[in-house]
């Protein structure tokens, strides 16, 4: 495929535009301000798992050196509550001098409960007449299903068929190494909040409701944040502190989860358990799929993983969200569909025994091609789909069919450990563009550079890949286009949330639309300057823009500068929304360029996709895993802000690393109470667990004709990682490890093994 | 495991609480006088001006490239003595330090942490706290060139001590050597960690000025990045400035 040519976007060269800030510690995240001039809160937590709280004794806590002020249920009505969901639930905070005063001071705070029967294992709720977690309305569940076509045709069609039980995926803790906090303070009756929030507006939206008060008297800041994984969406933080400063006559307080309580009770990541029944052809290919699927804590429900990967006539799929009396669920890092992709990949590797051909073989077979549409309705076509290179390019980089062998045969290696290679590919919903209603702002100035003022915080590059499209877009070079103001409610525009990788294409195609209006009205000014003016008939039309330089398109020579065109004329400002691909039709969005003979306009998906290879070795007297090598590949569409995606890409391949070898559980089943409190308890991977010269990374780059410059989002990569190391420990050993709602350590994999009970 | 050591400062009240040296795992940074989390003390007990904590992580002996070992085994038990030196000050101690070449005398609460201090006291936020509890590394500074992590040191055991931060590696113009082989690779995320990383690595640098990848894999190791982007930080750090 031949790309379009940038000028600016994907060149290497292009560092983050706040990268100095992050190296010399100038980068304010949320507890970065107001030295010497802050109160602090903390808060105390539920130890029961479901009730309602009886009586808040605060009398010794108040009675304490430094201690400032309680709030309750009572006094913050709108973010604390009387009945107790789950253990660990907020219950009462405390402002203090200092931090560590607040801390031991919840410690004298007396909380009674009355306490009700909970439900604290997923599997229980599956049960008829099980305890109500009193978390939906007369159930813990929340269904979902879909059809196609008619499985009991497709059954009566397959020659082999396979019923497999996927047994709980792993969850683990994804805290950030900055806790959730936020600084409130108050200046008469407007309030001002800084929360290292991934959705900026959104944030300000429930800050307003939080506090039942004015929109224009509720100030949201957000700059830089430690971490956002897809989990900074919270917005209790802000709530909290807001109450807190009231508390105190307004005086500036920062409040901070503890660690421990940080790390499980936002952003704990949901687990999947699946029942596969699966049809298929002598020669390989599919023909049914009867599939449950259940998510504790989580109403992700249905993964486009299965959907939009594979060629299957009929399908039937139902599962269920489970709400139990446990902390509700973050995203997984590469959103939903980690543990989708692993119970898919394990399923479909057992199924390619059966019919013995590989795992490689199989997924050939059954890969949707790239011009081939949705299989349900509406049966749209992608934007771009990099799939299946995906798929071909860790292949061949890897070797993995002169690697691959019958599970756990010829596998010995000369050092006794037993050789593994596994291989997965998927797509899901990942950089789908769904920004109708972002909006950004490109300033031109009076010099001739530009600013984009962006309504985004921090995570992950965002605006330096905004200054990219604008950039790009605007016809100038990446060092005369800067970030003016960002993070703040007041002065930007809604660029987008941050989460699920969504804000390339939101706040991507918002910032190309305000370049294009930006570029039109500076081309009007650039007519009336020399030599331009001078050019009989002249309209913007004939205009173009290169290397910060507007030229006369019949004859290049003649061109000015932004600078001379902007001289003498005000600072013009641009404005534009975004577009989503499944919009379409008269809303702006669809195709931006005619693909497969569809017309501009045209509804289309937008979804991203990865492939990968691990190869490794197992060493079954101590059941450790050593990766010998590990080949990624993930669709871009077009890349943007190159070493944003590479760290994007990379961190997520070091994650799933992480998922597959070596994050604990921390969360005990039978009372919903927390029993890891700390990073080394929680087990994280250190900088001794990842080879930097062993893993390697493929940004394929496609061009998705629906999305801002044929980008799709990377800010959370899909990376198949997680399920391609334990199908090459599968590989290895011929016995698949049960992840046990956690990673597949050395005691896990010697139980398969029948080395351990 | 039970190791003594004398601290010759008012009662230390903060945490209630201290460690011996050794609650840091591996690599160029290590534990001065460690402090438990203020959540979790509950191994912790006072008696007049001792202070006996069990540690209870678990953790290794690392051999580090400045030639300090870490000690800690799961269990261990640590004594504290506390000898005030100066009863009018109460809960405070006097310090004199030098911080990024600058001179400073401070009075500071003893409860308070070297992080603490120099982020609230000094407005010095390039050093992060994370974990609070020595475990994370974000706050990773250097303390008489030795990489430490500041929230688990005492502000009142730095006296008479020279401290670098991050603001302290350049002018925040002209990056340092270390900083700019982070800013040539891209070595940052979020960037919360980096501070923490580049403290590190400077320590390091200043006892091996050309590591192996596997040096710097063990020289990084007791700093934690939730980003995992650990393959553009070794990178960075391999072979020196």
């Amino acid at each position: 495929m031949t790309l379009p040519v940038f000028n600016v976007a994907g060149k290497p060269e292009n560092h983050d535009c706040h990268i100095k800030e992050y190296l010399t510690g100038k980068a304010d995240y949320t507890g970065d301000h107001m030295p010497g001039r802050k109160l602090f809160g903390a808060m105390k937590h539920a130890t029961i798992a479901h009730g309602t709280i009886k009586s808040i004794d605060a009398t010794k806590a108040l009675n304490e050196t430094g201690v400032k002020a309680v709030i309750t249920y009572k006094e913050a009505p709108t973010v604390l509550n009387q009945t107790i969901l789950y253990w660990g639930q907020p219950v009462v905070g405390i402002v203090a001098d200092d931090w560590y005063t607040a801390c031991r001071a919840i410690n004298l705070v007396d909380v009674t409960y009355d306490e009700l029967p909970s439900i604290t294992e997923a599997d229980e709720a599956l049960k008829p007449g099980a305890v109500l977690s009193g978390k939906r309305e007369g159930t813990n569940l929340a269904p979902a299903s879909f059809t196609r076509g008619d499985v009991d045709a497709g059954r009566q069609q397959a020659d082999i068929e396979l019923e497999t039980i996927q047994p709980w995926t792993t969850t683990y803790q994804h805290s950030p190494i900055e806790s959730y906090q936020a600084l409130a303070w108050w200046i008469g009756d407007h309030l001002y909040v800084y929360q290292g929030s991934q959705n900026l507006h959104g944030n300000k939206s429930a800050v307003v409701n939080y506090l039942e008060m004015p929109a224009n008297k509720v100030h949201c800041f957000a700059r830089y944040l430690g971490g956002g994984h897809g989990a900074r969406l919270s917005n209790w933080e802000s709530g909290i502190a807001a109450f807190m400063s009231k508390a105190v006559y307004g005086l500036p307080v920062l409040f901070r989860e503890t660690k421990k309580h940080n790390m499980l009770f936002h952003i704990r990541q949901y687990e999947v358990k699946s029942t596969y029944k699966w049809g298929a052809k002598n020669d390989g290919s599919l023909v049914y799929l009867d599939a449950q699927n259940w998510v504790n804590g989580s109403g992700a429900g249905m993964s486009t993983v299965m959907r939009t990967t594979w060629i299957i006539p009929h399908v039937k799929w139902e599962g269920a969200g489970i709400y139990i009396n446990v902390p509700d669920r973050g995203s997984w890092r590469c959103v939903a569909d980690p543990p989708f992709a692993l119970n898919m990949t394990m399923a479909m590797d057992k199924l390619a025994e059966k019919l013995n051909i590989s795992p490689y073989e199989i997924r050939r077979k059954n890969m949707m091609p790239v011009d081939m549409p949705d299989q349900d309705s509406p049966y749209r076509y992608w934007g771009s789909k990099e799939v299946n290179e995906c798929f071909e390019t860790v292949a061949r980089e890897s070797g993995y069919t002169s690697k691959w062998h019958a599970p756990g045969q010829n596998n010995k290696r000369t050092d006794g450990r037993l050789h593994g290679i596994g291989i997965h590919c998927h797509t899901d919903s990942h950089g789908s563009v769904a920004g109708t209603s972002m909006a950004g702002i490109v300033l031109m100035q009076p010099d001739g550079t530009a600013l984009i003022e962006a309504g985004c915080t921090k995570p992950h590059n965002s605006p330096t890949m905004l200054v990219h499209f604008t950039a790009e877009t605007l016809g100038m070079k990446y060092e005369d286009v800067f970030v003016g103001d960002w993070g703040n409610s007041d002065t930007t525009l809604n660029s987008g949330s941050h989460g699920g990788s969504a804000f390339t294409g939101a706040g991507g195609s918002a910032f190309v639309s305000a370049a294009r209006d930006c570029r039109a009205k500076v081309f009007a000014a650039a007519i009336t300057k020399t030599p331009l003016k001078e050019i009989a008939g002249i309209t913007v039309d004939d205009l173009d823009a290169k290397d910060s330089e507007i030229f006369y398109k019949p004859d290049p020579t003649k061109r000015i500068t932004f600078r001379t065109a902007m001289n003498g004329t005000p600072p013009i400002a641009g404005y534009g929304t975004g577009w989503a691909a499944a919009g379409g039709g008269t809303g702006g969005g669809g195709l931006q360029r005619p693909l497969f003979g569809l017309p501009v306009g045209t509804a289309v998906n937008a979804q991203s996709a990865a492939a990968s290879v691990a190869e490794v070795a197992v060493d079954t007297d101590t059941g450790e895993v050593e990766i010998l090598g590990h080949w990624n590949a993930t669709g871009c569409g077009r890349v943007i802000f190159y070493e944003g995606v590479m760290s994007q890409f990379g961190s997520g391949t070091e994650l799933q690393i992480a998922q597959a070898l070596y994050y604990g559980d921390v969360y005990d089943y039978a009372t919903g109470a927390v029993i890891g409190s700390q990073f080394t308890e929680t087990q994280l991977p250190t900088t001794m667990d990842i080879r930097p010269s062993r893993h390697n990374l493929y940004p394929i780059e496609g061009d998705d004709h629906s999305a801002p410059l044929g980008a799709h989002g990377i800010g959370e990569p899909v990376v198949g990682s997680y399920a391609c190391i334990l199908s090459a420990i599968y590989n290895a050993i011929g016995v698949w490890v049960d992840p046990d709602h956690g990673a597949c350590n050395p005691d896990k994999v010697l139980k398969a093994l029948g080395k351990a009970t | 495991m039970s190791e003594e050591k004398e601290v010759k400062k008012p009662h230390l009240s903060r945490r209630e609480f201290l460690k011996d040296a050794g609650l840091i795992v591996g690599g160029a940074t290590i534990g001065s006088i460690a402090l438990a989390s203020a959540c979790n003390n509950d191994t912790t007990t006072v008696a007049g001006n001792t202070v006996t904590t069990t540690v209870t992580q678990t953790v290794g002996t690392v051999t580090v490239p400045a030639g300090t070992t870490t000690i800690t085994q799961p269990g261990s038990t640590s004594v504290v003595t506390v000898t005030p030196d100066d009863p009018s000050l109460g809960d405070k101690s006097r310090i004199n330090l030098t911080v990024n070449g600058r001179a400073y005398n401070l009075t500071v609460p003893n409860h308070l942490s070297l992080a603490w201090i120099l982020r609230e006291e000094l407005g010095l936020f390039g050093t992060k706290i994370g974990c609070d509890m020595g475990q994370c590394g974000a706050c990773t500074i250097l303390v008489d060139d030795v990489a430490i992590y500041s929230c688990v040191m005492l502000a009142c055991e730095a006296d008479g001590k020279k401290v670098t931060t991050v603001e302290g590696l350049s002018d925040g113009i002209t990056l340092s050597p270390i900083q700019q082989k982070f800013y040539d690779k891209e070595a940052v995320q979020c960037g919360y960690c980096t501070p923490g990383f580049l403290m590190a690595a400077e320590g390091l640098l200043k006892a091996n000025s050309n590591p192996t990848e596997d040096d710097v894999r063990l020289a990084l190791s007791g700093h934690l990045c939730m980003c995992q982007n650990f393959r553009k930080t070794i990178s960075a750090v391999i072979g020196g400035v």
